[in-house]
């Protein structure tokens, strides 16, 4: 080993804590870089090989409450570029499920035997397939089974049509179609209350009464086959069948859930490790900086013994390439580490066959290149410095020139005390590095503000979703619109002390250039168990004669409040109406357009009709109301709000807390970080003058309370600084993580805000008290020997 | 300042120090010694020191470097303690002093000056005395103490704008501020030429005859014991010499 390699490793160990403080931020930003990019391409693979496998079919189309003879699927199955078509049936059911003292939703879907699955074919996790003539056997969706501990062997009783069947479960299964299954017209899953049940062809023609037709067909495609004419060649063909309008992979409920959380990862894949590798360049920024003035005189004998500018500069690179490899030695396995855990969280949630989880070579390649890049931009100009640095120069010792700042001329010094003027000197003397100082600090704060800002924001979703907009016990979803006169006779069932009627459509927007498919609900003038709010979360009391639709639906299709809308009807028969959009709403969890009542039912030709209703009963009466419910003839679906709610509050959580720990780990790193480097610094710089001050009669904590004086200084507009950034990046995460249906508000909660204070105020109290203990073991003889 | 800094982990000596009355000698060391473990090697700074330091006394403290003077320094201001041996002011024993008292008796009793003037670089010559004065009990005002050592001209300035010479004239200002009863110079003149050394030691020898501190001034200068009432000579961790000036010189007339 050379004799420079020698210094570089004993400076290293002299400078050991900084370093390791250092290193950790740096580790903790290639961990989130690994841990997020990581979680991000596991959860595209195990798509993409769950699609592939299971060959997830490319266009579907719904024929609503419609039906079409099998000889129509063979035309379209003769279409240009369609390889494969999946005629099968659809229908709701509601269950009953021992066990569990709420009715439960199901979609049954037919299958055709194995194994001649052309598509969407399932991935069965235990049992078998069902088969052909075996009377009543179904698979069941894995998270409904897991919720219900149901299993092969296990029966339920399903009302479908207004049969009440008993079905065998013979084999739990996963598709393709359902990696995250969510109730139609739920706003959030609910794995206990609703599952998919795959029942064999010729048992679901009997319960429906559907041999020889279809009401669902699904398509694959050649590889390169264009979307757009396949949808417009099969609207045309089912049209007179009652088509709902056939859709892409773009628009299927499971795949653009699976695709939202992928984005919001890939959202947060740049820009959370970011924040760190920000921190990072600073800190080496004024460590580096620091470690050069005091090496001033190493620096000029090594270029006066004739070692090149550029060999000098390499030596300081090195430092802290060696800091910087340390920091990723530490992070790659953490990020990998978290990188699993999160997808495990996402697992829980979207269910694959396998998760495909590596850590990919290009990851780990990028999290050094991004770390190496963060140090360098950190180094820089420092580095700079030092090869401008000439012999001569670098031999003499640098002396700290104070000066007469503004303070003293305008006249405030006077009126302080010796400590704080020494404090207002030394911060005013380098405000740039002190700015930096108090900004690494408001990055922590920042960090757990945003990390408390995703909870918030998905509480205040879940808030105005259940809160706000369904306010109802029970909706109901009905067979057929029905007579809306009808709606009374809820009344009459036990416990039912309130209905509304409405009325849902399936929807098609016809924008310029760009259309939205949506659910349009028509809600009864002076209801008030399903409600809609406005973008401040405000209950909107009236609903006029035209359309109200999301303000992010009218962006995309160019929309402003007065405009006429073209809307597509998409149910029984097509037509295209014409409605004005009267205002634009917030809708958190979807996308919906809303009209009064009576005015939908006018613009379908279907006055005083509905097809839903929400229902406010008396708790102490639910189960005989369940019970008949579960009977009712012309119930096609029952959703219960509370059971929702506590779903999606259960389902959250975990993540939740895992992201707040996470996130005050870092911002913990971070404050240390930045805390610690900073008061080390100021001690180096002024362990002469401390020293000095206790050999005149200062006790040790008169000593102390400049230095940290300084750091408390530093640290105080960090929080108000960190908590105006914090919310500035939740805004932005926000943003990145907001696709088409979900709309993450941007929120942050007082408590939220409190807990950032908390949090960075003691891991800097205690940060600073560790630099303390330094301050009180100074070598008040030896400080006092070494010159300048 | 003083209310400013108090704190619990500090607390008031009490009834210590100051509360001795008034005897001679101010300061008394009985077989002093110190040992210093370096690496392997066990070095003896101090071999069993006895000295008596009176009243108003002016004392210059001559050895080779390596005789372990500013050891027997260090220990007199209670910035060390002997390894063995006892140090006495005025009754007080503070060998076994804890820190918090030794760090009360160098607030209250002692005043430094160093070889490299040790001056608060972010604070002006007046603010650097006034660090001194607003811990002690009846200081003088640090324009008083300026004056004394000639720098009333130079109050507002701050030490990177001064010579080295002034910039040791006000560490010597901050030194006797506060009336010390006890004034410790570390080789004061050694970063100095001839002729500041020389204000610098007047001043020295001023604030000794007008304050009456008992004044310690370590030196290799021979010279400079000219100016003492006593002269102590330390060669390897011993007093070799201690004797009497029959007359001592103006700093002034010192030529070395």
């Amino acid at each position: 080993m050379r004799a420079l390699d020698r210094k570089l490793f004993r400076d290293l160990a002299r400078m050991k804590s900084q370093a390791i403080a250092i290193a950790l931020v740096v580790a903790s930003g290639v961990a989130l870089f690994v841990a997020t990019m990581t979680t991000y391409r596991s959860l595209r693979m195990s798509e993409a090989v769950f699609y592939r496998e299971q060959r997830f079919a490319q266009i579907w189309s719904g024929l609503g409450l419609g039906r079409a003879p099998l000889s129509v699927a063979r035309d379209i199955a003769a279409l240009p570029g369609v390889t494969a078509v999946d005629a099968r049936l659809v229908a709701r059911a509601i269950l009953d499920v021992r066990g569990l003292d709420v009715p439960a939703s199901a979609v049954l879907v037919s299958i055709s035997p194995r194994p001649e699955h052309p598509l969407n074919d399932l991935y069965i996790r235990r049992g078998r397939h069902v088969e052909p003539g075996r009377a009543e056997e179904v698979m069941v969706s894995e998270a409904f089974a897991e919720k219900n501990h149901l299993g092969p062997g296990d029966s339920i009783t399903a009302t479908v049509a207004g049969h009440r069947t008993a079905l065998h479960i013979v084999g739990v299964a996963l598709s393709p179609e359902f990696v995250m299954p969510v109730e139609p017209g739920s706003a959030a899953p609910d794995d206990q209350r609703f599952g998919i049940l795959w029942i064999a062809r010729d048992q679901l023609d009997a319960l429906l009464d559907m041999r020889g037709s279809f009401n669902d067909i699904a398509l694959g495609l050649a590889p390169g086959t264009q979307d757009q004419p396949v949808i417009a060649a099969v609207d045309r063909i089912l049209a007179p069948y009652g088509g709902a309008g056939a859709y892409a992979r773009v628009n299927q409920a499971s795949h653009v859930m699976l695709e939202e959380h992928i984005v919001q990862l890939r959202g947060l894949t740049l820009l959370v490790p970011s924040i760190f590798l920000l921190v990072a360049a600073f800190l080496v920024n004024v460590v580096l900086a620091r470690l050069i003035a005091t090496q001033r005189e190493q620096i000029g004998m090594l270029k006066a013994f004739g070692y090149s500018n550029a060999r000098v500069a390499i030596h300081y690179l090195e430092l802290t390439l060696v800091i910087v490899v340390l920091g990723v030695v530490l992070g790659m396995p953490v990020g990998a580490w978290l990188g699993r855990l999160m997808a495990v969280f996402y697992a829980t949630f979207f269910r694959f066959p396998t998760l495909v989880f590596e850590l990919e070579p290009a990851i780990a390649v990028g999290g050094v290149a991004v770390a190496v890049i963060a140090a360098m931009a950190g180094a820089l100009g420092t580095l700079r410095r030092v090869v401008a640095m000439p012999p001569i120069v670098a031999m003499t010792p640098e002396v700290p020139a104070f000066r007469r700042t503004l303070l003293d001329r305008i006249g405030i010094t006077p009126l302080l005390s010796s400590a704080t003027r020494m404090i207002v000197r030394n911060l005013t003397k380098r405000p740039l590095r002190s700015g930096l100082a108090s900004a690494g600090m408001a990055f922590a704060v920042a960090v757990v503000v945003l990390g408390g800002s995703s909870a918030d924001g998905l509480n205040r979703m879940r808030d105005v979703q259940y809160e706000a907009i369904q306010r109802e016990d029970i909706s109901l979803a009905l067979d057929h619109p029905r007579a809306l006169g009808t709606a009374r006779d809820f009344l009459a069932l036990p416990g039912v002390r309130q209905v509304e009627p409405y009325r849902v459509v399936p929807a098609r927007l016809l924008g310029r250039g760009h259309n939205e498919d949506i659910a349009l609900y028509g809600l009864p003038d002076g209801g008030v168990l399903r409600n809609v709010v406005d973008t401040a979360y405000r209950r909107v009391p009236r609903l006029g004669a035209g359309v109200v639709v999301t303000g992010w639906t009218a962006r995309r299709l160019g929309l402003v409040p007065g405009d006429l809308l073209a809307i597509e009807i998409r149910e029984n028969h097509r037509r295209v109406v014409m409605a004005r959009l009267d205002a634009t709403v917030e809708d958190p969890f979807g996308e919906a357009g809303y009209m009064e009542l009576g005015a939908l039912g006018r613009l379908l030709g279907e006055p005083q009709t509905y097809s839903n209703a929400s229902l406010l009963i008396d708790p102490t009466h639910a189960s005989a109301l369940y019970d008949q419910l579960e009977h009712a003839p012309h119930a096609m679906a029952i959703a219960i709000r509370r059971s929702t709610l506590e779903a999606h509050r259960a389902m959250s959580e975990a993540p939740i807390n895992f992201i707040r720990t996470i996130v005050v780990v870092f911002a913990i790193i971070i404050a240390f970080g930045v805390v610690y480097n900073t008061a080390r610094i100021a001690l180096a710089e002024r362990s002469r003058e401390l020293a000095t001050l206790r050999v005149l009669g200062f006790t040790r904590g008169e000593a102390s309370r400049i230095l940290l004086g300084e750091i408390a200084i530093l640290a105080a507009p960090a929080i108000p600084l960190g908590l105006a950034l914090g919310y500035r990046l939740a805004g932005a995460v926000a943003a990145a993580m907001t696709g088409s249906r979900m709309h993450i508000p941007w929120i942050v909660s007082p408590s939220t805000y409190a807990f950032a204070v908390v949090v960075f105020a003691a891991s800097a109290l205690i940060s600073a008290l560790i630099v303390r203990r330094r301050i009180d073991r100074l070598d008040l003889v030896e400080v006092l020997k070494a010159r300048e | 300042m003083r209310q400013f800094f108090r704190s619990e982990d500090d607390p008031d000596p009490g009834p210590g120090l100051a509360a001795f009355p008034d005897v001679e000698p101010v300061l008394r060391a009985e077989a002093l010694a110190k040992t210093y473990q370096m690496g392997e090697v066990e070095v003896r700074a101090l071999r069993g020191v006895d000295l008596q330091l009176g009243t108003g006394e002016l004392i210059v403290l001559l050895g080779a470097s390596g005789s372990g003077k500013s050891t027997l320094l260090n220990i007199l201001g209670g910035l060390d303690v002997p390894s063995t041996g006892r140090l006495v002011y005025r009754g007080r024993d503070l060998t076994t002093a804890r820190e918090s008292a030794r760090t009360a008796y160098r607030r209250d009793h002692v005043g430094f000056v160093f070889q490299f003037y040790n001056l608060v670089p972010s604070l002006t010559a007046r603010e650097n005395v006034a660090i001194v004065t607003d811990l002690a009990e009846s200081p003088l005002s640090p324009e008083a103490a300026l004056e004394i050592v000639g720098l009333s001209h130079r109050l507002d300035h701050f030490p990177a704008q001064m010579s080295g010479g002034e910039q040791q004239r006000v560490a010597i200002a901050r030194a006797i501020a506060k009336r010390p009863q006890i004034l410790l110079c570390d080789e004061p003149t050694g970063a100095l030429d001839i002729a500041t050394g020389k204000l610098v030691l007047a001043a020295i020898a001023r604030v000794n005859r007008e304050l009456g501190s008992t004044t310690v001034v370590i030196t290799h200068n021979a010279v400079i014991a000219e100016m003492a009432d006593r002269v102590l000579q330390l060669a390897d961790g011993q007093v070799t010499a201690d004797r009497r000036n029959p007359s001592k010189r103006d700093p002034a007339e010192l030529v070395w």
